[in-house]
């Protein structure tokens, strides 16, 4: 009898694991698709800068971050006010070459906190691959490269978010936008560790 | 013919004269300056001034802008706001360090945190000219026709990690500062243009308090 209840909670188990983490919904892109394809800065961005504040643990540091498009990568500099910088970070366009960092001031220079804005600025600088798959629902549409879901509105990314089987899709990159070359508002929230980039209009 | 090689050669003697004019030199007695710095220092007893800021990012080959208002007022009283491209205020009085940042203001004791204790003392250290003999730096003075020029190396580990160098240009008719620039590890600096200076004007506590 026990037997059997476990074998059925078992086959159920499987069940919801597998539903649960199918990408049924998704298909391949089209060779248009692929073309069509945007990062969270369209091909046409060249620099901008976001009023910045990163809360790191209990401390709080503000200021101006440039991000701007280069020849072969996009460069982050964050700086205070006072123009004392904080970090420069490259994110190169190609995906065999890992984001470097050129500069780190000594006080931020935590190998926790360096890999996380590392992973962070990949994530949000890179374009997502050809071999993403697509789902839409009406308007929205989500690109999904593997385990990374874009959620794409008419004017381009607006959330970024891993792929989870059991739980609710986790939010990594929250993004507000009224242009398709680049977004107003950057959200990370890391819970200990939140970054928020609002866009400076001259 | 003729008339070119006397221009060419007038045009060289010109930009050989300019760069003689403009040409730094180190001063080899400072005793000169430093009762002079110490003068001033002594004299000023408020400063308001606008101020450009540019900060060059020379990998990039980028400069970003920031305009706003300088306000010291004797003993250790600063306002120091940008208004563009954001806005932006840090203001020291009465031992308080007070930030206005997006409308949120925010208190630290200067002396209660070690990074705020040296951002206060370059601030004004920089601006009032009040570095003599100050045990933080190393300093060496140069100077051509119109300035004079305070290079200061920082000796604490802490702030020459973030700055290499601090160059001071003051105006050597009235010894006021008119321009600083902040050197930073690598060739990105920070200058900082002071403009519209007015020396003794009467400013009141209440701007040096956040509304």
């Amino acid at each position: 009898m026990l037997k059997s209840l476990v074998n059925k909670i078992s086959i159920l188990l499987v069940v919801l694991i597998a539903l649960s983490c199918s990408n049924k919904e998704y298909r391949p892109l089209t060779a248009i698709e692929k073309k069509e394809i945007s990062g969270v800065f369209s091909e046409e961005f060249d620099k901008q800068l976001y009023q910045t504040t990163m809360k790191v643990f209990n401390k709080e540091l503000t200021g101006v971050t440039l991000i701007k498009h280069t020849q072969t990568s996009h460069r982050v500099v964050f700086m205070s006010e006072l123009g004392v910088k904080y970090f420069d970070i490259e994110v190169p366009f190609s995906a065999d070459e890992d984001p470097k960092v050129h500069y780190m001031m000594s006080l931020l220079d935590r190998k926790l906190l360096v890999n996380m804005l590392l992973n962070d600025f990949d994530l949000l600088l890179r374009t997502p691959s050809h071999n993403s798959k697509i789902h839409s629902t009406g308007y929205v549409y989500s690109l999904l490269d593997e385990k990374i879901i874009y959620q794409i509105e008419s004017t381009g990314i607006n959330s970024i978010s891993k792929k989870r089987c059991f739980f609710k899709d986790k939010l990594l990159v929250d993004l507000r936008r009224t242009s398709k070359v680049y977004p107003d508002t950057i959200i990370i929230d890391h819970g200990n560790i939140v970054s928020e980039y609002i866009s400076i209009n001259k | 013919m003729k008339n070119s090689i006397v221009f060419i050669f007038l045009l060289f003697s010109w930009v050989s004269l300019y760069s003689q004019n403009d040409e730094y030199i180190r001063m080899d007695s400072t005793i000169d300056i430093k009762q002079k710095l110490s003068e001033h220092s002594e004299s000023t007893n408020s400063i308001h001034s606008s101020f450009v800021q540019e900060k060059h990012l020379w990998m990039l080959n980028e400069v970003i802008i920031s305009k706003g208002i300088f306000l010291f007022k004797k003993e250790n009283n600063v306002r120091w706001q940008y208004d563009s491209p954001i806005e932006y205020t840090i203001i020291i009085h009465n031992g308080k360090f007070t930030i206005v940042s997006n409308n949120k203001v925010s208190e630290f004791d200067i002396d209660s945190n070690p990074m705020f204790r040296e951002i206060n003392t370059m601030i004004v250290t920089a601006i009032r000219g009040d570095f003599i003999d100050n045990p933080d730096f190393k300093s060496e003075f140069l100077e051509n026709n119109t300035r004079y020029l305070a290079r200061l190396v920082p000796v604490k580990e802490q702030v020459s990690s973030i700055l290499t160098s601090i160059e001071i240009y003051f105006d050597k008719q009235n010894m006021n500062v008119e321009k600083v620039i902040f050197n930073e590890p690598g060739d990105d600096f920070t200058s900082i243009i002071f403009t519209e200076k007015k020396i003794n004007e009467a400013i009141p506590d209440s701007r040096f308090q956040v509304h």
